[in-house]
């Protein structure tokens, strides 16, 4: 389907990619074709590239003339990297602020949650995203400016691909704190949105469960009030809340293009953005099944957790 | 125990992120000493085209090749007029401007420290031949490239081409290290399209005699060192230059907080915000891109009648373009930018006449006229706006147009295959001589893609013929003037802008001078 849809697009991949001049060379455009092998039909080029596939090769990139499978492994840690801690941000506040929330219904500290969770959702996040480099880059001075390093520290050794671990893995402490100075605003603006949704569906969610039998028994029985909140509530409330973590997950994976381009973020949203403006057909194939593949993991995941979290799952 | 566990792993989080909060910005492990740091929004792709013989025409790449490369002639900085020794120590041109023979110094040596000889620029010049990639048409009309022996370098040409001095300080054409490329899967062979493997190679090592040396290329960086062993006169003045990828927008941001640093992406008016900040220079000037429009014959048969394409010429606002192109921008006069031989001057540029419009349109007999104006739709906007102006000019004539901006992934092919119908273009300059501009001529690159085809316009063919062989500069400067007061008159092609640009640097930097070829002289940059 994916590599259907790709080919489908309007326009001439050799046409597209070559300089303004060799794209009028017929023997570049030859050249061109045959190295691809776009110069053949394209049912067979689909089963070439079928057959590839069982192989775990993806093709090669017609812009970066490597393999997709080793663009994608370069990308893909940078906006992993983004994506955990934004996520792990949005999680903290989200959920803590949704249960302030519930708890403290129709009070004024509600008032101010849900308007506070509405202005994180409802903000374009390349605005909040170039607005916040300039208040605490430009500023305050409080962060460092674009990129996953300073312009003048080398990335650590690779390892994985994710700067913060691969510097603490080799020790260079200095290029820790380094990354995780350019990782935190970055992370915090695409944060911004999820914190917002994580907090309305908490405190749905809690609000569902907060006036259960059980609810009112644990606390007759005098049990301590974070006690009843994160044994009893939370933990009940958390299908749900589950669910849309999981969602959110897979989307700042694959649809973290704005926030990468202001923040000069070596992604995979870069990555799929010019891909799909060169018309780079391996390459936009090969960040659709990374999307798909995504969302796959993350149900799967979240399906486990749901077995984990409420026994009645496991049973069934 | 798992409560414990977890309390530590949290603890242990948070004295890592303040830790981290507390160090310094710039960490001590890798650094270098003095840095120069160069900000682009740049497309192309560092990882593919780390070979100057197939991503050396790219005018974002330009630079990084000019900085590792040397070619065989080069240009005085500030000055694109006349190509000066290099790499060859002196050049002479055979009467008939075919035969271009170039003495090639002794004292040049390659990073690795071998000497460079005339059969490396051998090497070089006919890979990018046998290769076939994008820089393939610097060498169109070459049958010859010889080294004669170790220090002597003759190329011959099927046509006069007075260009070929002004073509040779391409990066693209920047000596290679045969020896130690062949090493590595290089190869000059008729079928090096195939042959050659040396792709690799050159993404991990540059293999040039330039004043600088690649140390390592990532997609969102390029990191350059001084090459040790330079053998010019001149060293760099920087030990590192970082060449990043970063949005315009993020640009305009950080350089007012950066030292040693320049930003190249900035638009007029973005540049023009930081003229106040007394930190840096912000040099905003008139590009030799060239903007144009162009009726095309063959999807639109309308553009076969002159009249009617000189209602279209007479009736755009050119001025009223050039303000929305913003600070730095002019009309342009011709299709061969003002800064070039044979430009035409400001005075001698289409003025708009909406009398004049009116009456063109009547007298090529079509009633109500709608035509399609095709473009690319940009990242700055201009284009998009360019086309809402001239849809306005052009309704004041009796002219509808359709717009149809369309990403670049659909527009490239569509312009390129000849399939615009009132279209808009940009021409940037593969080389600083008006022989670039025979493109737009009939049955030429551009030409055909306005349905111009050889023999539609014998008189405007043959000038440009002459022109385009005439050795002689004085002459051949007044010839491309005629050529192209022919071509404002007869032709389908519509030039209308030449952009602005700014080159906005830190205060401290000195140099800071704008080249057509290769666009800031890195290593010629100091403080």
């Amino acid at each position: 389907m994916a590599f259907v849809l790709t080919h489908l697009v309007p326009g001439d991949p050799a046409v597209a990619n070559l300089g303004d001049r060799a794209s009028a060379d017929p023997v570049a455009v030859r050249i061109y074709r045959e190295h691809f092998g776009l110069d053949k039909p394209l049912p067979v080029q689909y089963f070439v590239y079928l057959g590839n596939l069982l192989h775990g090769d993806l093709g090669e990139s017609e812009q970066s003339q490597r393999p997709v499978s080793t663009d994608l492994a370069e990308y893909i840690p940078a906006t992993a990297e983004l994506a955990i801690t934004s996520i792990v941000l949005a999680c903290l506040l989200g959920i803590t602020l949704g249960v302030i929330a519930a708890l403290n219904r129709n009070r004024l500290s509600d008032q101010i949650i849900r308007v506070v969770s509405l202005g994180g959702m409802s903000t374009p996040q390349f605005w909040l995203a170039l607005v916040a480099l300039y208040i605490f880059f430009y500023k305050l001075s409080w962060v460092p400016g674009s990129g996953r390093l300073d312009a003048i520290v080398l990335p650590p050794p690779h390892l994985t691909g994710l700067f913060t671990i691969d510097s603490l893995a080799a020790g260079q402490f200095d290029v820790f704190a380094n990354s995780i100075q350019h990782l935190i605003l970055p992370a915090c603006v695409l944060a911004a949105f999820n914190m917002g949704l994580f907090t309305r569906f908490t405190r749905s969610a809690v609000l569902e469960v907060l006036e259960n039998d059980y609810v009112r028994t644990a606390r007759a029985k005098g049990l301590p009030e974070l006690t009843v909140v994160f044994r009893h509530i939370l933990r009940a409330a958390s299908p749900p809340i589950l669910t849309v973590v999981g969602l959110a997950f897979g989307n700042v994976m694959t649809g973290t293009v704005l926030v990468e381009n202001i923040f000069s973020w070596p992604g995979i949203g870069q990555y799929s953005y010019r891909s799909a403006t060169a018309l780079d057909l391996p390459a936009i194939v090969g960040v659709m099944l990374f999307v798909a593949i995504v969302y796959i993991l993350v149900n799967m995941v979240v399906d486990i957790l749901y077995g984990i979290i409420d026994p009645r799952v496991q049973l069934a | 125990m798992q409560r414990r566990t977890t309390f530590l792993i949290a603890t242990l989080s948070v004295l890592a992120v303040l830790l981290a909060a507390c160090g310094t910005n710039g960490g001590s492990t890798g650094t270098t000493g003095k840095t120069l740091v160069v900000d682009d929004a740049y497309t192309w792709d560092f990882s593919k085209d780390t070979d100057p013989s197939r991503g050396g025409v790219d005018f974002d790449a330009d630079p990084f090749f000019h900085a590792i490369y040397d070619s065989l002639l080069t240009f005085k900085l500030g000055d694109s007029s006349t190509p000066i020794p290099l790499v060859a120590q002196s050049y002479t041109v055979s009467p008939d401007a075919k035969t271009f023979t170039f003495i090639i110094r002794k004292d040049v040596k390659f990073a690795d420290g071998t000497p460079l000889t005339a059969h490396d620029v051998e090497f070089t010049f006919n890979r990018l031949l046998n290769l076939h990639d994008n820089p393939v048409y610097l060498l169109d009309g070459i049958t010859s490239m010889k080294a004669t022996d170790d220090y002597t370098f003759v190329l011959t040409s099927s046509v006069p081409n007075p260009a070929i001095p002004f073509i040779v300080t391409n990066p693209a054409l920047g000596i290679i290290n045969s020896k130690l490329l062949m090493a590595h899967g290089g190869s000059d062979a008729a079928n090096a399209a195939t042959a050659d493997s040396a792709h690799d190679f050159l993404g991990t090592t540059s293999v040039g005699s330039g004043p600088y040396t690649m140390a390592s290329v990532s997609t969102s960086e390029v990191v350059l060192k001084a090459n040790t062993n330079y053998w010019g006169p001149d060293k760099p003045n920087f030990g590192t230059v970082i060449f990043r990828n970063v949005a315009a927008a993020t640009q305009l941001i950080e350089i007012q907080k950066a030292s040693n640093q320049i930003e190249l992406s900035l638009s007029g008016d973005q540049a023009a915000s930081l003229k106040s900040n007394s930190a840096l220079t912000v040099t905003s000037f008139t590009s030799p891109n060239i903007t144009f429009a162009f009726c095309n014959i063959k999807t639109t048969p309308a553009c076969a009648n002159q009249h009617f394409v000189n209602a279209i010429r007479y009736g755009i606002d050119y001025q009223a373009l050039v303000s929305v192109a913003g600070a730095g921008s002019a009309q342009a006069p011709g299709v061969v930018p003002t800064q070039f031989l044979g430009a035409l001057t400001q005075a001698q540029a289409i003025q708009r006449d909406v009398t004049k419009a009116k009456s063109e349109l009547q007298a090529s007999g079509i009633t109500n006229p709608t035509i399609q104006l095709d473009y690319t739709i940009s990242s700055t906007g201009l284009n998009d706006s360019l086309a809402a102006k001239i849809k306005a000019n052009l309704a004041d004539v009796g002219i509808t147009v359709n717009l149809n901006g369309q990403p670049s992934s659909i527009a490239t092919p569509n312009y390129r295959g000849g399939k615009y119908h009132l279209g808009l273009a940009g021409w940037a300059p593969d080389y600083p001589d008006p022989n670039d501009y025979l493109a737009f001529l009939p049955g030429q690159l551009v030409g055909l893609r306005a349905g111009w085809p050889t023999g539609a316009a014998p008189d405007i063919e043959a000038l440009g013929a002459r022109a385009g062989s005439t050795p002689d500069n004085a002459t051949r400067g007044p010839l491309f003037q005629q050529l192209q007061t022919l071509l404002n008159q007869e032709s389908p092609m519509l030039p209308l802008i030449q952009p602005g640009q700014s080159v906005v640097g830190t205060k401290n930097l000195t140099n800071v001078i704008y080249s057509p070829v290769w666009y800031l002289d890195l290593a010629s940059i100091g403080t």
